[in-house]
Order: C-alpha cells, then sequence, then structure tokens
C-alpha cells in the first residue's frame, strides 16, 4: 500500500501540514470556521517535531506487524480489510491508551477534548486527497510505496 | 495440511489472535475451541466497565467463531491423553495440534478466615463481574485486598456501583511491583482522594459484615474482594506431564515440553528479553503476539516469538498511568522529572546505556517511543540528555534504529 513518508532533508516545519490536517478533519472542513468555532477541540493526526535544525512531520506507519492492533482491548484498533490500513473506531475505543504504550512512532494521539479517545492518520479516508502531503510546499512529505515492498520484490 | 485438527483451549484474546492468524493464511483447517466461558469473543479487560456500549464490551463480533468455521465446545478440558482432550462431560475430542490458551487464575490466600464466604468474591471474567453487581445491589461498602491493576479497577467499578471503597495493601504503595517509592507515594495521595486505602496492611479475617485489618481495626464491610493478583492456569499442563514452573513452559515457537502442543497467553511462561529468561507475564498485548505466533507454527509456517517484557496502561480516577518494563528497579543510570504540582511523574531508568524501565504518570503521550527504545534495545548513550526534553520525539531515535516503516521506496 501507499503511505505518506517524510523527507526531513527538505522539511522547514512550516507547519502548513499541521493547520491542513487539522481543517481536514474538522467538521466544516473551511479554515476559518474549523479555527473560529473547532479549533482547541481538535487534535491534529500527525506530529511535527523538531530537534536543532532537524525537522520532520510524522504520522502513522500504518505497520504490517501493528503493535497498536495487538494491544487494543476493545477491537477499536483494526486493520482495514479493504485498504489495509491500520483503522481505529472511536465508537468502540474506552481511552485505555494501550495503543499509546505500544507506537513506536508515538503517533496515536488523546482526544480529551470531545471524548475519552485515541486518534490518529486515518490517511484522510474521507477525502481523495491527502491533506498534508498536499500541503507541503517542499516535497518533504510524499505519498510512496514502502522500502519494505520492493525488498519483497527483489527477494 | 488439511488432515491437521487444530483444538484451541480457551476463548479470549490469545485464542481469537490464533484463530485470525491461521484463517488468513489457511480457510480449511479444521478449528475447535473447548471454552468454559458461556459469553464469548468479549474483553476481560473490559469487565469493571459500566458505562460502555453492548457493542465496545466485544472483542470481536459475537459471530466470530462461527464466521471463522470454528467448532465449538462449551465446556471444561480436564485433561490430555495421548492426542485426545478429555472433557468434563467424558467425551474426548482428538487434536493434532492443540493451542493451551487456558488464561490465568485469581490468587486467593488461603491463610485469611473467612476467605471462602459467600461475601468474598474475585474480578477476572464476565462471570464475576456479574455476580458482583447482583450482590453489590443495595450495598453500603466493600473492601479490596490488594491496590494492583486488578485492585484499581476492581475500585473504580464498586465506586461506581455507589459502594464505599476501602483498599487495604500489603506493600508501602500501590502498584507496588511496578511503581518506585516516589511514584507509588503519589498515587496512593490520588487514590486516597476517591477511596480509603490502608498500605503495610493486611486482612486477618472476613466476617459477615466487617473486616479485622492487620492493625487490629475492624472495617464494616458488606462485601470483598480479592484482587491480589493472578497466576498462570497451569492445571491441565500438570495433570498431562506437560512441564510448568509458574506458567506453561514454552519455546521461541510457543510450544510446549510435548510436541504439537502449544500455549500461549497468561498461562504461558515465554522468554522475557529483559530479564533475558521464561516468566509469564500476563498481559494482553503478549498473549495477542503470542497467540498469533503459535497460529502460525501450528499450520507449519516456522516463526519466532522474539520475547516480550512487562508493560502496563492504567487509569487512576482520571490519573493516566504507564510502566514499561523493569520500571521498580535500580540503573545505572535514573532520568527523573517529578512535577509534584501537576502530578506528573517521568522516569527512565538506564542500564549499560540501554533503557530497561520508565513509569509515566500524567503525561503518558508518546509513551510508545520508549517501548520501542526498549524493545529494539536502542543504545541511548549520545541522546539520553534528550529523553526529558520537551521536544523529545522519534527524531531523536538514531538514524540506523529507525524503522523501514519509515523509509519511502527511492523516488
Amino acid at each position: 500500500m501507499k503511505k505518506i513518508y517524510f523527507r526531513e532533508e527538505y522539511c522547514m516545519a512550516c507547519r502548513l501540514c499541521e493547520i491542513a490536517c487539522l481543517v481536514a478533519h474538522s467538521k466544516s472542513k473551511k479554515i476559518i470556521k474549523a479555527y473560529k468555532e473547532e479549533f482547541p477541540n481538535l487534535t491534529p493526526r500527525l506530529v511535527i517535531e523538531q530537534n536543532g535544525p532537524l525537522s520532520f512531520a510524522i504520522q502513522c506507519r500504518h505497520c504490517e506487524d501493528a503493535p497498536c492492533i495487538a494491544a487494543c482491548v476493545t477491537g477499536a484498533m483494526h486493520r482495514d480489510r479493504k485498504t489495509n490500513a491500520v483503522s481505529h473506531n472511536a465508537e468502540k475505543c474506552v481511552g485505555c491508551w494501550m495503543c499509546i504504550m505500544s507506537c513506536p512512532f508515538g503517533v496515536i494521539l488523546r482526544d480529551i477534548k470531545e471524548k475519552k479517545v485515541a486518534t490518529k492518520c486515518d490517511l484522510c479516508s474521507d477525502e481523495k486527497i491527502l491533506a498534508c502531503v498536499n500541503a507541503c510546499p517542499n516535497e518533504a512529505l510524499i505519498c510512496a510505496e514502502s522500502i519494505k515492498n520492493k525488498d519483497k520484490k527483489k527477494e | 495440511m488439511k488432515d491437521e485438527k487444530i483444538v484451541i483451549i480457551g476463548s479470549s484474546v490469545a485464542a481469537i489472535s490464533a484463530i485470525e492468524t491461521i484463517r488468513s493464511k489457511d480457510k480449511k483447517v479444521k478449528i475447535t475451541v473447548i471454552t468454559k466461558d458461556k459469553e464469548i469473543s468479549y474483553s476481560k479487560p473490559l469487565i469493571s466497565y459500566l458505562n460502555i456500549s453492548k457493542e465496545q464490551f466485544y472483542y470481536r463480533d459475537k459471530s466470530f467463531f462461527s464466521r471463522n468455521d470454528v467448532k465449538m465446545f462449551i465446556s471444561e478440558a480436564i485433561r490430555i491423553k495421548n492426542n485426545s482432550v478429555i472433557l468434563k462431560d467424558g467425551k474426548d475430542i482428538e487434536f493434532s495440534k492443540l493451542l493451551l490458551a487456558v488464561g490465568g487464575k485469581p490468587i486467593v490466600p488461603n491463610n485469611i478466615k473467612g476467605i471462602c464466604g459467600g461475601n468474598v468474591f474475585t474480578l477476572t471474567n464476565f462471570d464475576d463481574a456479574s455476580k458482583i453487581k447482583k450482590y453489590a445491589k443495595n450495598k453500603k461498602s466493600c473492601l479490596i485486598i490488594g491496590c494492583g491493576m486488578i485492585g484499581i479497577k476492581a475500585a473504580a467499578f464498586l465506586k461506581e456501583l455507589g459502594l464505599k471503597v476501602t483498599i487495604v495493601e500489603l506493600m508501602n504503595r500501590p502498584f507496588g511491583s511496578v511503581l518506585d517509592e516516589v511514584s507509588g507515594k503519589m498515587v496512593a495521595d490520588e487514590i486516597r482522594k476517591n477511596t480509603k486505602l490502608y498500605l503495610n496492611t493486611s486482612v486477618t479475617e472476613i466476617r459477615e459484615k466487617e473486616c479485622v485489618i492487620s492493625n487490629g481495626e475492624r472495617v464494616f464491610v458488606d462485601l470483598v474482594i480479592c484482587a491480589i493478583g493472578v497466576t498462570p492456569n497451569q492445571d491441565i499442563a500438570k495433570k498431562s506431564g506437560i512441564k510448568a514452573d509458574k506458567g506453561i513452559i514454552v519455546d521461541s515457537q510457543m510450544m510446549t515440553s510435548k510436541k504439537n502442543i502449544f500455549a500461549a497467553g497468561d498461562c504461558a511462561s515465554a522468554f522475557d528479553i529483559l530479564k533475558g529468561e521464561n516468566r509469564a507475564i500476563p498481559i494482553w498485548p503478549i498473549a495477542y503476539k503470542q497467540g498469533s505466533i503459535a497460529g502460525d507454527n501450528m499450520i507449519g509456517i516456522n516463526t519466532k516469538y522474539e520475547g516480550g517484557f512487562v508493560m502496563n496502561s492504567v487509569d487512576v480516577f482520571g490519573l493516566p498511568i504507564i510502566t514499561l518494563g523493569l520500571s521498580s528497579e535500580i540503573g545505572d543510570e535514573e532520568f527523573v522529572n517529578y512535577d509534584e504540582k501537576n502530578r506528573k511523574y517521568k522516569k527512565y531508568i538506564v542500564r549499560n546505556d540501554r533503557i530497561i524501565g520508565a513509569i509515566l504518570i500524567g503525561d503518558i503521550d508518546r509513551a510508545g517511543i520508549i517501548t520501542g527504545l526498549i524493545k529494539d534495545k536502542v543504545d541511548v548513550s549520545n541522546f539520553k540528555n534528550g529523553l526529558l526534553k520537551e521536544n523529545f520525539g522519534y527524531i531523536y531515535v538514531p538514524k540506523k534504529y529507525r524503522s523501514k516503516e519509515v523509509i519511502p521506496v527511492e523516488i
């Protein structure tokens, strides 16, 4: 499957991806409305990291062997049979944070403002385009195949 | 492969995970499940949650077993003889591969007078929770023995049912095996805002309407919950000559001392990567992983279990706590941040430049990054001083340790 990847050498930490992500996951999907009416209650589905001159945005890796699915006690975190993405069903989630404890990338976040549930990148399941990739002015976020799949083909 | 007859004893997460793994690769092989549980495919950790929907309560939907073409026997497995499982009702079920996913049993001490009384309960399965709910109606107060994971869940459960709760703990702090002194005190203070808590105390006698505790006090209670912990259920293994010592001993394929018989989940004693030896770790993610590995090996796909380590995520009356690895041990170095005012605590224990344990209280966000560093035994010597920084994240993980999941095909 295709996923979102960061290329830290191109990232400037402009945070446009974060804004695009927030808007894409808002009710109105409009930037001014989203910020004026919903903002503190919106959680972005990606994390922007900075350390000295380095920066990148990271979101769910939709791991092949996903530790969050193994750790989820409710079955909320699951593999989407159609897309193969790691999907989260907020209706089932009880907010036990086992997924947060397990994700080695730290990209499952607490959505404590609206409901006590976990939240993560859903590859913009409502939309046709990936909001963060689309918003990145520097192609620091790209949509690509995994290197793991390339390795497999070689084998 | 078509002639294999897979039999699984147990129906919780290890069993479900094994079935899912098998069925993702083999739709035809015969699978039979033997379980004591009348209520199936529910999630055991959720039995103490009162305000969740029916949908949330089920780990997999009710049709899970029939949908996966699994034959069910609601009965108790007593013994394994040759290649058959003998059930309580005398039936025997033949297998070519067997998985023991029989879970754990609550520990009930036998040195407390009155522990066998009708007012004493344990809380590890659906039946227990239903019995407590029924018994607690119109009752006023309860006492919980043990302030660990089950004890604290039981406390929240009974408090929500409207009872006055008293917790009695033998050690000098709650979660004694995973918290240190400082965090233990912090959590104890938090618990005391919600229930009565006695530390360094035990129960000496349970009577119909009261408990006598070791300091001589008498506590008026209607019911008692014994929440000391669980121990691996190794009854059937021992009766059948399968090697067991504080858990059914398995190798890296989850195979027991008998060929064709596997074990997974709370009943199994498998490799602990931090201790460097086999031991039972009764936690959900490990049961899931082990079930899946056993599933693979039972259908002839050679898969190895890399080992696991203890980790826990628990909510103490709204205060989130995550502990990882050998969190109460002492390392070569410790990185601690204690914010008393905001009820936050972070501690990373480093030994030989590897993180071996961590405690996170209050702010548990991104804890999994630490889990990853422990699991992969990442050398943290170059960035250990960043562990407590506000911006700590995956960016600190050295490139050579980064997962392939973050590397795209060259473009």
